[in-house]
């Protein structure tokens, strides 16, 4: 490499030039994505950073951008020159003074556009050849996107600025302003100033008819996306009306007139490709033969002809009777699960799926009227799928499988796949895959299953190399075009659509023609009849494939001329109507719908878009499918609130097919859309998207999560949205305690009904702290317990009141659960204190019970006698029941433990007291204090009868931690005492902690690591 | 489960729908400490009442009265003995 200048331009679609010579991108998008950022930013990023904007939920995110990196450097360092400085923690793309398009036209604005000459501005205006990083959306990562967003709204306003002075300047001089005025009304169709301007500019040059077709492409546009004319455009408009025409033509054309059009042969001709055609077929023999899945993977650049090949392997398959499960996955519908399967599965035939399976289908299918069961589960479905499959692969007629432009496949799709593919095998079936190769690799899950594919040994794959000089003379022969074919081939390199279209262009002109697809298919879109545009416009919007009913809602046309528009563009081969569906139209190549797309101005796509939005909202939606196009419009429309609402209804679709990955990406787009609302509507939805986000993966910061939402909860308090403040606190309690479990929906309800009973508010909040602290001695659910604490909690701080003691002991409990002993501690001790404050004895006994808990397990013998002296005197005051006894019971253990063996006998009455008062965990409690103590002092019989009692009681109450705390000093003693038996048998039981509290764990894994038995069992667990 | 019995001394005679509403009121906590609610005796007067549960232990009947909130004079486990008289 030699030392050589680099350009990168971004005013438009991507382009590096080295020596003034344009370079070939990488094909990945998240590259060339991470290429324009680094080039526009212009600074140094912490690579964390650029892992979080593009690789946030990757597998290996570093080295996700370490690859991307590696494909940037070559297009922008040379031997002498470094650009791209990457060191372990940062990167930066540093370009020379002028080798960025977009820094070199803001620096020369911001110095004040007034000040550069007319000439240098001309040239300005040229430097803008279309939207900044064009066709580079990478809407599933929300940073990214909004910096785009905000960086392309910045170029707008220059590029609008350089027009307007341009404009301005040559007020009087309308051949050069004209060119201006036009553009600038091409990239703001929506202003009607500039619309204005335009329209009598072109009436001063005496092109009346020209304004004239200008005002009514406004007022159309207008109507269509409806806004109102407002009044400079409609003042503009009666101005000329009243002007004599300088050419007096008298007559009234509402339009130009169409341009002549051609009749196009059939657009998809095959030429050559045999030896891939007999590739592709002998998976149908090889399946049939062996009776077995074949798996084949058809890879090649954008354009080349793969679609076209496998349309062809279809219609062999359905000539031989096999059938065909076809669909192709769109950039657009990412988040919509299982998109490319449910195409699939509506082609077939309606009886196709037998009543037995429609149940287990209704997922994905729910139009065939099935069921969803209540234990309706992922595996039920793949299963169900992989059945409808196997079924119609029989021994003569394998079942094909096709799935086109896998690039964009969803995840839930791609595990699907995958499933299919393990559980098929033995059928056979031809699994037959079209990719684009370089931008499979920003697919994280597609690349994940390839890779299972290639080390099993399951896959052939092909790359379709771009056709030769004679296919391409071929191509242009069958397509009827007078073209040069050498000249065709030379310019588009053999890639085949670029070759048709050139074909196309260069029979239909006659002259010299645009060389890329971008400018042949503006071209094209340009020489349309204005109507005819429009529609393929909405087509654009709607997406690469479009319901024909949604047309006729959207555009100002009437039924005839709308479909006569549909014919033409057809004719055209710029949509195709798909066999069988007369209602569904897709356009002819993906590549062809993003540049008629990207050729519609940002401002009137995102009315379009909006338009979209609202058109669909409030329809119906059983399955919640139209949600997720709803949250696609509405999201480019700019419409937050709608946006944010189909992105919960979108999410929760998703969670409800198991498809997780899409139903996190819903939650993340939708809380960015939340962030622009008022409250309380924005708290509500931000609740509700994090349940969403949470449930479909576990956060990695899960103590992050739980900051976050609590914080949300107690905001929803504060705005009265009392029953997302309950969802909130909900959602923190499983992330503490449940994480990964599924949630029981029977156990929300209970809760959320008992909590919500009692008269007034603070009752209310006593009930909640009492049935918590009720779940938390029992071990029950102490995530409920910590759900309605939190809110118990937050509730009364929002009343200014003082927390129930209820509130203060049973968090304390659940931190002592949990293991946070000094946590419990305070807790414990502001609930003494608040049960001393109200001269509430029995919860002054309670608190009283816990701190000296708490001390013992501390291991804090001086502070536990302490509190037990405390905890006797208060149990003498208070009446019938276990106080009395259990406070006796542990100021004479207490003693006891320190080595006053004349407590013994007062520790034996007390106990028999406690089993008079028939108080089975406080009787449990005592009984493995005293055990522990004896055992310490290897007095084992007594010792082991105490433990033996404590394990009958606990096993009565079905109180996990104390059971487990008998157990472990049953284990010790057997242990010590030399009983192997015993030993291996109280190991055993030790084996399954389940619903035991923290410390109480904690303490067993510790016995058991010390006798050893810990270290045989992880010795064993390792390969 | 033991029988657990619970003594009551009321200062006005209630209704049985009141009773009724108390006990419905505990319902839930009765569940969660597994205890369940056998039959109760009124005197006459309606002024002394004696209950009977199923529980695992006394203390859990005891703790239930206490949430919700209902008068007692005393609870014990109970050894229930049926007389069998000679035919």
């Amino acid at each position: 490499m030699t030392s050589a200048t680099v350009e990168v331009q971004v005013l438009g679609p991507l382009s590096v030039f080295r020596d003034g010579k344009a370079v070939r991108l990488p094909q990945s998008k998240k590259t060339r994505g991470l290429l324009g950022y680094l080039a526009i930013t212009g600074r140094t990023h912490r690579r964390d950073r650029l892992c979080g904007l593009l690789w946030d939920v990757a597998d290996d995110p570093r080295g996700a951008l370490r690859w991307s990196l590696s494909k940037i450097r070559p297009l922008v360092d040379s031997d002498e020159v470094r650009c791209l400085v990457a060191d372990r923690e940062h990167v930066e793309l540093q370009l020379a003074d002028g080798g960025l398009d977009w820094r070199v036209a803001r620096r020369e604005l911001d110095a004040g556009v007034e000040s550069i000459t007319d000439a240098r501005l001309e040239e300005l205006a040229d430097t803008f050849r279309g939207e900044l990083l064009e066709g580079l959306d990478l809407s599933d990562f929300d940073e990214f996107t909004a910096w785009c967003a905000a960086e392309r709204e910045h170029a707008r306003t220059s590029h609008r600025q350089v027009l307007e002075t341009l404009v301005s300047r040559h007020q009087d001089n309308p051949a050069t302003a004209l060119p201006h005025a036009r553009e600038l009304v091409r990239i703001d169709p929506l202003n009607q100033e500039a619309r204005a301007g335009l329209i009598r500019m072109l009436a001063a040059a005496g092109r009346r008819n020209e304004a004239q077709a200008q005002y009514e492409s406004a007022s159309r546009l207008l109507e269509e996306l409806g806004a109102r004319r407002a009044g400079p455009l409609v003042a503009a408009w009666h101005e000329i009306k009243t002007v004599p025409d300088a050419d007096a033509t008298p007559t009234r054309e509402p339009t130009p007139p169409p341009a002549p059009e051609p009749e196009v042969p059939k657009p998809n001709l095959l030429v050559g490709r045999e030896e891939e055609r007999a590739r592709l077929f002998s998976v149908l023999d090889t399946a049939r033969e062996a009776q077995r899945l074949q798996v084949f993977l058809l890879k090649g650049e954008s354009g080349v002809g793969k679609t076209t090949l496998l349309t062809e392997l279809s219609r062999e398959a359905a000539r031989r009777g096999c059938t065909v499960f076809e669909a192709s996955s769109y950039e657009a519908e990412a988040g919509r699960p299982y998109g490319p399967w449910i195409d699939a599965l509506r082609r077939l035939p309606r009886d196709t799926i037998p009543e037995t399976r429609r149940n287990a289908l209704a997922p994905l299918l729910p139009e065939l009227g099935g069921e969803q069961a209540r234990d309706q589960n992922r595996d039920r479905l793949f299963s169900a799928v992989v059945e409808t499959i196997t079924q119609l692969a029989t021994p003569g007629t394998p079942a094909l499988l096709l799935f086109d432009d896998i690039h964009w496949c969803d995840d839930a799709s791609v595990e699907l796949l995958h499933f299919v593919a393990r559980m098929g095998r033995t059928h056979p079936i031809a699994m037959v895959l079209g990719a684009r190769d370089g931008e499979i690799v920003d697919n994280e899950s597609t690349m994940r299953v390839l890779r299972s594919f290639r080390r099993e040994g399951l896959i052939e794959e092909h790359l379709l190399l771009p056709l030769s000089e004679g296919e391409v003379a071929e191509l242009v022969r069958g397509l009827g075009s007078d073209a040069n074919a050498s000249e065709v081939f030379a310019q588009s390199g053999g890639n085949a659509l670029l070759a048709r279209e050139l074909a196309r262009a260069i029979g239909e002109a006659g002259g010299p023609v645009p060389t890329s697809l971008k400018e042949l298919v503006g071209d094209r879109l340009d020489r349309l009849p204005a109507e005819t545009g429009d529609v393929l416009r909405w087509a654009a919007v709607l997406g690469p494939s479009l319901d024909v009913t949604r047309i006729v809602e959207l555009v100002s046309l009437e039924f005839d001329p709308l479909m006569n528009a549909l014919s033409t563009l057809e004719r055209h081969g710029l949509l195709d109507s798909e066999t069988g569906d007369p209602n569904t139209y897709e356009f002819n190549h993906a590549l062809v719908h993003q540049v008629v797309y990207s050729e519609i101005s940002e401002p009137r796509r995102k009315l379009m878009h909006l338009r979209v939005a609202k058109l669909l909202d409030g329809r119906p939606d059983l399955d919640g499918a139209l949600a997720i196009e709803i949250a696609h419009h509405a999201g480019v429309g700019g419409d937050a609130g709608l946006a944010a609402r189909a992105c919960v209804i979108a999410g929760n679709r998703c969670l409800q097919v198991f498809a997780n990955a899409e139903a996190f990406a819903h939650a993340r787009r939708g809380l960015r859309y939340a962030e622009e609302l008022p409250s309380p509507e924005k708290i509500r939805l931000k609740i509700e998207l994090e349940e969403i986000g949470t449930t479909a993966r576990t956060p990695d910061d899960i103590e992050g999560a739980v900051r976050r939402i609590e914080a949300l909860a107690e905001e929803a308090l504060d705005a009265g949205a009392a029953e997302h403040a309950r969802l909130g606190f909900t959602n923190v309690s499983y992330l503490r305690w449940h994480v990964g479990e599924t949630r029981d929906a029977h156990r929300l309800s209970l809760r959320a009904e008992f909590a919500s009973r009692g008269a007034s508010d603070s009752d209310r909040m006593v009930g909640m702290a009492e049935t918590a602290r009720c779940l938390v001695i029992l071990e029950r659910d102490v995530a409920q317990a910590e759900a309605l604490l939190l809110e118990a909690r937050a509730l009364t701080e929002r009343a200014g009141e003082a927390s129930p003691w209820a509130v203060f002991d049973g968090l304390g409990l659940l931190r002592f659960h949990g293991g946070q002993l000094e946590e419990a501690h305070t807790l414990f001790e502001r609930a003494w204190v608040t049960s001393k404050k109200s001269g509430d004895r029995l919860h002054e006994f309670m608190s009283l019970e816990h701190l000296v808990a708490v001390a013992l397990a501390q291991d804090d013998g001086e502070a536990a006698c302490d509190y037990a002296r405390e905890l006797a005197a208060i149990g003498e005051k208070l009446r019938e029941g276990s106080e009395g006894p259990l406070g006796r019971a542990m100021s004479a253990l207490c003693q006891y433990k320190k080595g006053d063996l004349a407590k013994r006998d007062d520790v034996e009455r007390a106990l028999d007291e406690l089993r008079q008062v028939d108080a089975k965990q406080r009787l449990a409690n005592a009984l493995i204090l005293a055990a522990h103590i004896e055992l310490d002092r290897r007095e084992y019989g007594s010792a082991q009868t105490r433990a033996q009692e404590a394990a009958r009681v606990s096993e009565a109450l079905q109180h996990p931690s104390s059971r487990t705390l008998a157990d472990t000093i049953l284990f010790r003693i057997a242990r010590e005492t030399d009983d192997e038996i015993g030993a291996k048998r109280y190991a055993a039981a030790l084996g399954s902690l389940d619903g035991v509290a923290h410390h109480v764990r904690d303490a067993a894994r510790q016995v058991l690591l010390d006798a050893g038995v810990g270290e045989e069992q992880e010795t064993r667990e390792e390969p | 489960m033991r029988r657990i019995i619970v003594e009551r001394k009321l200062e006005d005679a209630p209704d049985f729908e009141a009773l009724q509403a108390l006990e419905d009121a505990v319902a839930w906590c009765l569940e969660q400490h597994r205890v369940t609610f056998v039959r109760s005796y009124f005197s006459n007067d309606r002024r002394t009442m004696v209950c009977e549960y199923d529980a695992p232990d006394a203390e859990a009947v005891r703790t239930v009265q206490r949430t919700g909130n209902l008068p007692y004079e005393s609870i014990w486990a109970a050894e229930v003995l049926e007389w069998q008289p000679e035919s």
